[in-house]
């Protein structure tokens, strides 16, 4: 067995590393490294810092709305009635329910919702949220979907924190509580929190929707800087609408799509609004 | 027709069985090879349809997983052409010893001396330091190094020559290398070469 030198070595280190070379070449490479001190370093040093590249990369999981999307559009090719579906382990049934959106499944509808409203409310008196200056769906998603169904004991210890400060920025925002349906469909509020973005607070607002997550994200759409907006998920486009006599909405749209808007009666379908 | 309907409700059921453990790697692979979450999720979308569509395909005892991405590989280079054709350029590279690749040859020597403390700071700055990679680099990369493909297998999904795949392979971790090197440079943790 030809053993290789330093050089012959640190060419091959990322193959050796890659489990890519042939038996002859990896032991060759392994008596190498278990008698140079030098070049065993390196090998740990390369292994250890590949792994600190690679592990910020592995960390990020599908929003559990895409996969309703997906699960929708699988079960519409496979003709499967009623879109039984699973989300994350736990099944959940997905029903589709009155057409709004043409072909779009419920699920697809109760995905993702974005709001901001143009209210000011009163700020009162606030508190810092615990570290977090940004809450989007997919954190909100990984969240519910780490616990399985049910909200981590982390989340609801900061669910507790500013829960008071939700529930006012809920009613002044005019999101609804628990009870209150979303068209024909009933909203199970989750959980709620205040969320702060470039100083603005606004809540964010967690719901069960026929088994769908479904986060609304409401600010006071005069406070937020379009720096702000465009750091907000999915929101593609803005437009303003004039709803309930007078009230102005800002509506995040998903893929040109109107998904919900907010208003004083709380969260109305697109197409039960008119604009 | 009820058995038509039982069996395509098997055929669902059995596709999403095998496609629910994949979620999350095709979403990430599709999220960092596309512009924003939409287009990657158009990409993922259209590559999971024509999966189902030709799950008949599939050989049973293969790998279900490296199926797919070449499926949804195959999408997005579909969708973009540019990044076909740089996946299929020559790149050849004499020399593969990574730290004598680099300009910062020195800093990247501090780096190597004590790399755990720079790279607990340093995730946000990753993520973006891949998105600057060339799409074909970073394409080969997040197949070997996150997903954990063999070149052969990035090689059969890519229809590329084993040679190229090492090629932007390296190409692509020397660049990662040379961005620590100067993260650690102007972050302080290793002395810049004026100080």
């Amino acid at each position: 067995m030809n053993i290789p030198n330093c050089h012959q070595v640190r060419t091959l280190l990322m193959a050796y590393l890659d489990s890519e070379l042939d038996a002859t070449s990896t032991l060759s490479m392994s008596e190498h490294f278990s008698n140079c001190g030098e070049c065993r370093s390196r090998l740990e040093a390369e292994r250890t810092i590949e792994a600190g590249l690679v592990a910020p990369l592995r960390d990020e999981a599908m929003p559990l709305a895409t996969w309703a999307r997906l699960e929708g559009a699988l079960a519409e090719a496979a003709g499967v009635s009623g879109a039984s579906a699973t989300q994350g382990g736990t099944e959940q049934r997905i029903t589709r329910g009155a057409d709004w959106f043409g072909r779009l499944s419920w699920a697809a509808a109760a995905a993702l919702i974005v709001v901001s409203v143009t209210l000011i409310f009163d700020q009162g008196e606030v508190r810092e949220t615990g570290g977090f200056d940004l809450v989007t769906h997919e954190v909100v998603e990984s969240w519910y979907r780490a616990s399985e169904g049910s909200l981590t004991p982390d989340v609801q210890a900061w669910a507790t924190l500013d829960e008071r400060l939700a529930q006012h920025h809920l009613e002044d925002l005019a999101l609804p509580q628990d009870g209150i349906a979303m068209g024909h469909h009933p909203l199970q509020l989750l959980d709620s929190r205040e969320v702060v973005i470039d100083g603005v607070r606004g809540v964010n607002a967690i719901y069960d929707c026929c088994g769908a997550v479904t986060t609304v994200v409401a600010f006071p759409a005069s406070g937020l800087s379009d720096e702000a907006k465009a750091r907000l998920p999915n929101a593609d486009e803005v437009r303003a609408f004039e709803v309930d006599g007078g009230l102005s909405l800002r509506v995040m749209l998903r893929r040109g799509m109107v998904i919900a808007v907010a208003s004083k009666h709380g969260v109305a379908l697109a197409d039960e609004i008119t604009y | 027709m009820t058995d038509t309907m039982s069996s395509h409700q098997e055929r669902h059921a059995e596709f999403m069985a095998l496609l629910e453990p994949e979620r999350d790697a095709l979403w990430r692979f599709s999220r960092r090879m596309s512009w924003d979450s939409s287009s990657a999720e158009d990409s993922l979308q259209d590559a999971i349809l024509v999966a189902f569509r030709k799950f008949d395909q599939f050989t049973p005892g293969t790998s279900f997983r490296a199926w797919l991405f070449r499926i949804l590989s195959n999408t997005i280079l579909n969708a973009n052409g540019q990044l076909r054709r740089s996946l299929n350029r020559q790149t050849l590279t004499e020399n593969m010893d990574l730290v004598s690749a680099l300009e910062k040859e020195d800093a990247y020597g501090r780096v190597l001396e004590d790399p755990e403390e720079l790279l607990e700071q340093v995730s946000e700055e990753v993520r973006r330091a891949v998105k600057a990679l060339a799409p074909a680099e970073r394409m080969v990369f997040l197949l070997r190094a996150v997903e954990g493909f063999a070149y052969k297998e990035i090689s059969a999904t890519l229809e590329i020559p084993m040679g190229t795949v090492m090629s932007h392979l390296f190409r692509a971790r020397a660049r990662l290398r040379e961005f620590l090197a100067e993260y650690a440079q102007e972050s302080g943790f290793v002395p810049s070469p004026s100080a």
